[in-house]
């Protein structure tokens, strides 16, 4: 429902179906009828935010409990938030219209660090008091989950409550005893502390934390019985877990307009600079079976005749043959095209590429992520370049003459040569391609290379490396372009500047909310956002606070340091993280959970791959 | 193969989609429904789908229409609304399924209803204002047109302009109006509520719905 003063100035902005709700399959519930009223908050636009799996899972599972309800809100568009500053009207849901501040639980889901100043950008316009410590009585309880969540330091002052792990029961739970409290009319620390105790929250104020002179942190204090360490929530068994049976279908246009099944958590490769294959261990599939009727249910209550699906490193599910054979029999029949954005091509044969769309539409991809066989064991990427190149060959003489190669630049160990290696090897995807006898005559070669700067992360083997300075970024991507010679090569490199920022927040620690609250102030938001996004604004945000981001994101940190994130506990164990970054310096590779397993913690949690017969 | 007229309501939420999505939604919908609708030839192969006049965003109306092609003559038509109603979000709604009638072409009009309101005058100021408006011999408004912006004149080609009776200070400003619309002239709803504001001297919001189309002389366009 749209609020009457919003009508007003819905003609005015850009995209007004973005701030009207009203789609097919909307919950709308009386909210008299309910006890608790939740406000799913994705901080970026509705077109990011209404692609993203999360919030659909979470949006139905919330609203299938008769005594919540869930809407959803996303972060207005500069125009639009400018007309509600101007004429005082508050951040609303989508569902009801009713203000944010008529909410008890206001959820984020944090999924990148730069949309960490939309979230105050909302709850400001929301009506929300920012900081959890002028929030009072039972209401506006202000929680968060997502991959950043595995260090929500930075944001820990905003925030009453963050949820460790999987949502699909910690939210539940914490919901059920902020009901109790209500009826027992508790306060609002009374709540919080007690929310403490149930596995996987995480309750910021809860905790003190003190600092060396040198600025680390020297220790991290839980009081009020709150535990020493948070252990993330795991849901072992996904054939169990909850999955909707539809989902809300925008009338307007979305980054990715489809169905969507997961089909297995977690990854077994152990990529060394990627977080999520930490932080979702261990790897958890779906059976073949659950898979398939989830994927008819929901193609049947959305009508959507595109299904993709989801999960790191597709081709790693243990089943994909058998899955795929099954689904596409049942595709090609109801018309449906089947998509697995994340998928090695290698190891597949030509049958099957056929029967997917993203193949077929897309061309190749290939993430190498470094252009030397010796920087690929470092980060423990296991792509070999003969593997690569005998696969292009494969697609070339199959008519494909576009390839997409992604890699990152600042990587640990990094030299100039391996550098030159990522042209290096473009080429010889270049020079496989004319030396191919079957290849569509008359038709050039396109291989694109993209490279992004890397950010080091917390829980990979990588959380101790100081990231690559700007200026080192830029001489590597110029390196890179002088070293290209071919003109069948496009070469696009992602900005170092939002690396870097992300780097300051990825591993930072709570005096960052100052400078937060600072950019919030400024009207800094949107900085995923290119058009938004300013580098230099955020360092004079900085010294204005007296941080020094450097700290944060170049600097190299000794193994004995107290991490801001060391409270929390993702299952992996700091050693296995130790050991795996001293292999990585020697260039010494780790093999993936299927071949053997390297014992990181992630066992404990009783069940994925950790236990399969191998 | 029959061609079938579907006409709908666009209101609530739904009147902010574009004309764009809107097809889309629409697609979606038939497809998901059992219905069985012929396909263009060639090599993009689409259902056969139009729409008569697209409506500008933020308009709201009673008689939405789009032309569909079934692959079965023996089909029966009735039962269109009832399969299609369940793959539409609420604000738009299958009214009623008929054979057509008239070619597009013979589209000359519609006929808006305006609910006018503003934060800068009081609804009675604005009801005066607006009796006096309609009156004028001349309303000068600026167009886009092929060659860029041109001043016209829309007086002579709005018909139909009626008052409703005017008693509660709280209620909108109503009144309706017949504007000429299809293929040879269009004129846009909001231009007639600019030239309201300018003549106002005030920011005038409009909540507008078209009502009904309409054929040379008047006659209802089926
Ligand atoms: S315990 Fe072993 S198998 Fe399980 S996630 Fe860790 S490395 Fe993989």
């Amino acid at each position: 429902m749209i609020p009457k003063e919003v009508e007003k100035i819905l003609l005015k902005i850009q995209k007004p179906g973005r701030y009207t709700g009203g789609e097919l399959n909307e919950v709308i519930k009386d909210k008299r009828s309910v006890d608790v009223r939740f406000a799913f908050c994705f901080p970026d636009t509705y077109e990011v935010g209404m692609s993203h799996l999360g919030i659909k899972i979470l949006y139905s599972l919330f609203n299938s409990k008769p005594y919540i309800w869930c809407e959803r809100v996303f972060a207005p568009w500069i125009d639009m938030q400018k007309l509600m500053i101007d004429r005082n009207i508050p951040l609303y849901a989508l569902e009801s219209g009713d203000p944010l501040c008529d909410f008890d639980f206001i959820g984020f889901t944090l999924q990148y660090e730069l949309s960490y100043t939309n979230i105050l950008s909302m709850l400001s316009l929301g009506g929300i008091p920012l900081k959890s410590c002028d929030r009072k009585g039972l209401e506006h309880i202000v929680v968060a989950g997502g991959p950043c969540v595995c260090n929500p330091e930075p944001l820990a002052e905003f925030f009453d409550i963050f949820f460790l792990g999987d949502g699909e029961k910690v939210d539940l739970e914490v919901i059920e005893l902020y009901r109790q409290c209500k009826r027992e009319n508790t306060s609002r620390i009374e709540f919080l502390r007690r929310a403490a105790q149930i596995s996987g929250v995480y309750v910021p104020s809860l905790y003190d934390i003190e600092y060396n002179d040198d600025l680390t942190v020297k220790s991290i204090n839980a009081k009020y019985g709150a535990p020493k360490k948070i252990v993330k929530r795991v849901e072992i068994n996904m054939d169990d877990c909850y999955y909707p049976q539809s989902f809300v279908i925008p009338n307007i246009e979305i980054i990715h307009d489809r169905a969507v099944e997961e089909i297995f958590r977690g990854c077994i490769r152990g990529c060394r600079f990627c977080q999520a294959g930490y932080i979702y261990r261990p790897t958890r599939e779906k059976s073949v079976d659950t898979i398939c009727g989830q994927c008819r249910c929901i193609c049947e209550n959305t009508g959507y005749d595109e299904i993709s699906l989801s999960s790191l490193s597709s081709s790693d599910y243990t089943q994909i043959v058998s899955l795929l054979e099954k689904l596409h029999e049942w595709a090609s029949k109801e018309n449906v095209s089947l998509s697995l954005p994340s998928m090695r091509v290698d190891g597949f044969s030509d049958d099957i590429l056929s029967k997917l769309k993203s193949v077929r539409k897309s061309g190749l991809t290939f993430a190498p992520e470094a252009g030397s066989q010796r920087m690929r064991d470092v980060i423990n990427k296991n792509v070999r370049e003969e593997e690569l190149i005998s696969t292009c060959r494969v697609a070339f003489e199959g008519g494909y003459s576009t390839v997409k190669l992604y890699f990152m630049i600042g990587l640990p160990t990094e030299t100039m040569d391996d550098v030159a290696d990522i042209a290096h090897l473009a080429q010889k995807v270049v020079d496989a391609y004319y030396a191919c006898e079957n290849r569509t005559k008359g038709r050039a070669v396109k291989v694109t290379v993209s490279a992004s700067a890397f950010v080091p992360k917390p829980f990979t083997p990588f959380q101790w490396f100081g990231q690559d300075t700007i200026e080192c970024m830029h001489k590597k991507q110029w390196h890179i372009n002088d070293t290209i010679t071919s003109r069948k090569i496009n070469y696009n490199y992602h900005d170092a500047d939002t690396s870097f920022l992300e780097a300051v927040f990825a591993r930072g620690d709570r005096r960052l909310s100052k400078a937060l609250l600072c950019a919030f102030e400024r009207g800094i938001c949107f900085d995923s956002w290119d058009e938004c996004f300013s580098l230099s604004k955020w360092l004079d945000v900085f010294s204005a606070c007296d941080i020094d981001p450097a700290f944060y994101a170049n600097r190299h940190r000794n193994f004995d340091e107290v991490l801001p994130w060391d409270h929390l506990d993702y299952g992996i164990d700091k050693e296995f993280l130790i050991s795996e970054c001293q292999k990585a310096y020697k260039n010494i590779t780790t093999q993936n959970c299927r071949e053997k397993c390297a014992g990181c913690g992630a066992a404990k949690f009783k069940g994925g791959v950790c236990y399969e017969k191998r | 193969m029959k061609n079938v007229r579907v006409f709908f309501k666009k209101d609530f939420e739904c009147r902010y989609i574009s004309h764009l999505d809107l097809v889309r939604i629409i697609t979606r919908a038939i497809q998901r429904s059992e219905l069985n609708i012929w396909h263009t030839q060639g090599y993009n192969s689409r259902i056969y789908l139009t729409f008569s006049l697209p409506l500008s965003l933020g308009i709201r109306s009673d008689c939405e229409n789009f032309d569909i092609r079934l692959t079965d003559d023996a089909f029966d038509i009735s039962d269109i609304p009832d399969m299609l109603n369940p793959f539409l979000p609420h604000g738009v709604k299958i009214l009623s399924v008929s054979l057509p009638k008239y070619p597009y072409s013979q589209i000359d009009s519609a006929l808006y209803q305006f609910k006018i309101s503003s934060d800068d005058i009081s609804n009675l100021e604005l009801y005066s204002l607006l009796s006096r408006f309609i009156k004028k011999p001349e309303i000068l408004v600026e167009k886009k047109t092929k060659r860029g912006m041109r001043t016209i004149d829309i007086a002579p080609s709005i018909t139909e302009i009626k008052i409703e009776d005017f008693n509660d200070n709280d209620e909108d400003v109503v009144f309706s109006a017949n504007l000429p619309a299809g293929s040879a002239e269009n004129i846009n709803p909001f231009l007639l509520i600019n030239a309201i504001s300018d003549f106002c001297n005030a920011e005038i919001y409009a909540d507008i719905t078209r009502k009904n189309i309409m054929m040379q002389g008047g006659a209802k366009f089926e």
